[in-house]
């Protein structure tokens, strides 16, 4: 029970922290948040894995999907970053991304044959995955109402 | 310690380190920081996934199911003939 509180109360900290602080992109920030929640998120099911709440097969298969979302997790820092500004003319692109990576998590939510051995097993993977599909939620947001060019990085922008 | 002391340490450890994690996202890093930490920790994924990756599909070698990428066959008991083609 205590450990379902701390759970919780992490995942509330980490919702209400939403928001940039001073000079910080919105793209940088979610980028950041992303893949440090994808890290979490494997951290989470390799000890439901250890702890015997979670089979072999669906951890392989978990991280296996996990692996294919932090790839493309990447390649959106990338191309971002070479872009060096997000445009109404270069947006597609990054979105496009971000959607590939937001309906990849949702399949692996709601994944009905993953085994669990207990709902709150499953309810600590799901939240887990909940925070991935927060900061990607907030940057599709982001980008997708970008109507003048956005910088992504101080010194690195550059008219598309 | 029993598997299951240590899932709950290694929980609260991987707990204590999002919030500190977090904590740095919300406190002043710039671009440049924020992106330099999402490329640590896309690092650190990849490294301790392909590790975890591998001992699983030892275990599940051990466990007889057999993995073809992205599919799984159950191959049965041990002895169990797998027709071929005809």
């Amino acid at each position: 029970m205590r450990k379902s509180y701390l759970s919780l109360t992490l995942i509330i900290l980490l919702l209400l922290s939403a928001g940039c602080g001073p000079n910080q992109s919105k793209a940088a920030r979610a980028y950041a948040e992303i893949q440090t929640n994808l890290e979490g998120a494997s951290d989470i099911v390799h000890i439901l894995n250890k702890g015997g709440q979670l089979s072999n097969k669906s951890a392989l298969s978990i991280l296996t999907k996990i692996e294919v979302v932090g790839g493309l997790a990447d390649k959106f820092g990338v191309r971002a970053r070479e872009l060096g500004a997000i445009t109404p003319a270069n947006k597609g692109e990054l979105l496009q991304l971000i959607g590939t990576i937001s309906g990849d998590l949702s399949e692996l939510a709601q994944d009905g044959t993953l085994e669990f051995k207990t709902p709150e097993a499953k309810a600590k993977f799901v939240a887990a995955i909940a925070l991935i599909q927060t900061s990607v939620t907030i940057v599709a947001s982001f980008i997708n109402n970008i109507k003048e060019p956005v910088p992504l990085a101080a010194g690195t922008f550059k008219e598309q | 310690m029993e598997a299951n002391d240590l899932a709950v340490l290694l929980e609260t450890l991987t707990v204590i380190q999002r919030l500190v994690l977090q904590y740095q996202i919300n406190n002043g890093l710039t671009d440049e920081q924020l992106w330099a930490q999402g490329d640590e920790a896309s690092q650190r994924r990849r490294d301790k996934n392909r590790a975890r990756i591998e001992e699983l599909k030892r275990k599940l070698a051990e466990e007889n199911v057999v993995i073809v990428p992205g599919v799984e066959i159950d191959k049965g008991p041990v002895g169990t003939e797998i027709p071929g083609p005809k």
